[in-house]
């Protein structure tokens, strides 16, 4: 493994303690979950609408145990089913389908807007490649793949074109459905439709074990509530199967990754390529885990950012040419040639 | 595909043309007797015209059971907005019960004096829950209002914006060099 690589593995894991742990340690630090009043108004479930809290443990939104979650800080697309709470307050699909549930006036909403498109505008998708639990927990099973010498599936560009339209049809459907459930109308339904897209999210299932609590699995009490079990199994089958043969193949239809998508072009972390430079050895393509061969096909000099690319940079870790693949923050060098190690067979390339 | 979308119009339409009756939610109490349930329902505008537009019914025999309903507040075109309504039932025959609104409804069963019974708070699925009693413990209660202007918020948008219109330019420029 090289450097960028085992700085990115570093980063995951220490991002998902904090993530999974950081309420809890934030408590101990000061005592209680409670923060100081921020530029951030506090978002509360409106009277006569429904809210997180208002379901009981075990129920089918909710993990067993207690969950806080510190309210008042920004939200970093951070999921709220974390176990110990998040130090962020949720994921952004997860905020904008409660607070259009809630009809929560946009003044209040701006801050937390504007922050996320600060942090989209500086990093990008790097969230997905370097913060992302789910991400993480993804590589992991890579890395089961790999250790179990199972061959890695590549699946073709239309297959990855195709899991992106899913992922923009199943976030449309979740806030076309929070929508209409904030509607007076349609206020009876909330009981069974708020947040969907969460109830069948595979984070939900998934974080509350890092913090040994058991998530609730099933509930078969209602006609809904049994549809959204089956579905969430389902989606849980298709991001380990996602994660188990292929990498990242999950992360083409997550759709928090399509919203940081929209501003990766744009993004202050640019991947940058001399042509000049290149060889065609095709190591860039090859170890690229969204499957993009855009930076190796290109041979032209410029910025080779997709709306794809997580940037983690194994593309410029593996690069046997000095020079040749760059990562850049607003143009400036963040790599430099001592600081990122030449793979070994990179040595060998005259 | 046309014909497509124009089912799905069909079956939303019906969707929201069935969707006029709100399940009722209380504990029966544990006194052995008849009692009144009451509570204060929200309408969307234009769905409720008149107060003989919304009835109750017993959901096990569909039939409708005699009701008190008085207007609260009206929506600016002149339907109801919110309303309460008042109902008997027994604890002796547990049953669920509904509300039934609409043009398409008509009350045909209403008393305007209620007798002397214990009153049970219902809620709608959806709305907050109302409590029969509420303990506050005395001493001094700080409220604080918040007076703030809403430029306070307001003015997040210019930095959302220039943020948006930098994106855009710095993704169109990524674009041109890809294309070249």
């Amino acid at each position: 493994m090289n450097k960028i690589t085992i700085t990115r593995r570093i980063f995951q894991v220490v991002s998902l303690i904090l993530l999974v742990y950081g309420a809890y340690i934030f408590k101990e630090w000061k005592g209680s979950y409670e923060t100081e009043q921020s530029f951030f108004p506090s978002l509360q479930a409106p009277a006569g609408k429904i809210s997180t809290t208002q379901f009981e443990k075990g129920s089918i939104l909710w993990p067993s145990g207690a969950t806080p979650v510190i309210e008042n800080y920004p939200p970093s697309l951070v999921c709220r089913f974390n176990p110990k709470g998040g130090l962020f307050k949720a994921c952004i699909l997860h905020f904008f389908s409660e607070n259009l549930t809630w009809q929560t006036q946009i003044k209040y909403l701006l801050p937390y807007i504007t922050l996320f498109i600060l942090l989209c505008f500086i990093f990008g998708r790097m969230w997905c490649g370097w913060v992302c639990p789910i991400g993480t927990v993804g590589d992991f099973l890579t890395f089961l793949r790999r250790k179990m010498n199972i061959p890695l599936r590549r699946f073709p560009q239309n297959f990855r074109m195709n899991l992106s339209f899913t992922g923009y049809g199943i976030m449309v459907i979740a806030l076309a459905i929070s929508t209409i459930i904030g509607m007076p109308n349609f206020a009876r339904y909330q009981c069974y439709w708020f947040l969907p897209y969460c109830q069948i999210c595979p984070a939900r299932l998934i974080c509350p074990m890092f913090g040994l609590i058991k998530p609730n699995w099933k509930d078969f009490s209602t006609g809904i509530t049994t549809t959204f079990t089956i579905l969430a199994w389902i989606v849980l089958g298709l991001f380990i199967a996602a994660f188990y043969f292929g990498r990242r193949v999950w992360c083409h239809m997550c759709p928090v990754g399509l919203i940081n998508s929209w501003f990766n072009k744009g993004a202050g972390v640019e991947l940058h390529k001399k042509a000049i430079k290149c060889i065609k050895c095709g190591y860039c393509a090859d170890c690229c885990p969204m499957g993009l061969t855009k930076m190796y096909e290109m041979n032209k000099d410029g910025i080779y950012n997709q709306n794809a690319c997580i940037m983690c940079f194994r593309c410029v870790d593996v690069c046997p040419r000095e020079d040749c693949l760059t990562a850049r923050f607003f143009g400036k060098r963040i790599q430099s040639k001592d600081f990122f190690r030449r793979t070994k067979d990179a040595k060998k390339i005259p | 595909m046309k014909k497509i979308f124009l089912f799905f119009l069909f079956v939303l339409y019906a969707f929201v043309l069935e969707a006029d009756e709100i399940p009722i939610e209380f504990e029966y109490p544990a006194i052995a007797g008849d009692f009144y349930v009451a509570g204060t329902v929200f309408f969307p505008p234009l769905s409720v015209p008149d107060p003989d537009n919304i009835l109750v019914i017993d959901k096990s025999t569909e039939k409708e059971v005699i009701s008190k309903i008085t207007v609260i507040e009206k929506w600016p075109d002149g339907s109801i907005l919110s309303a309460e309504i008042v109902f008997p039932a027994s604890s002796q025959r547990k049953t669920r019960y509904a509300i039934l609104y609409g043009d398409k409804v008509r009350r045909k069963k209403s008393f305007t004096d209620a007798s002397v019974l214990p009153t049970i708070s219902f809620v709608v699925p959806g709305a907050g829950k109302t409590v029969e009693s509420m303990d506050v413990s005395v001493g001094q209660i700080n409220v604080r209002v918040d007076r703030s202007a809403s430029i306070r918020y307001w003015w997040y948008l210019l930095p959302a914006l220039i943020l948006i219109f930098l994106t855009i330019l710095r993704t169109l420029r990524t674009i041109r060099i890809q294309r070249k």
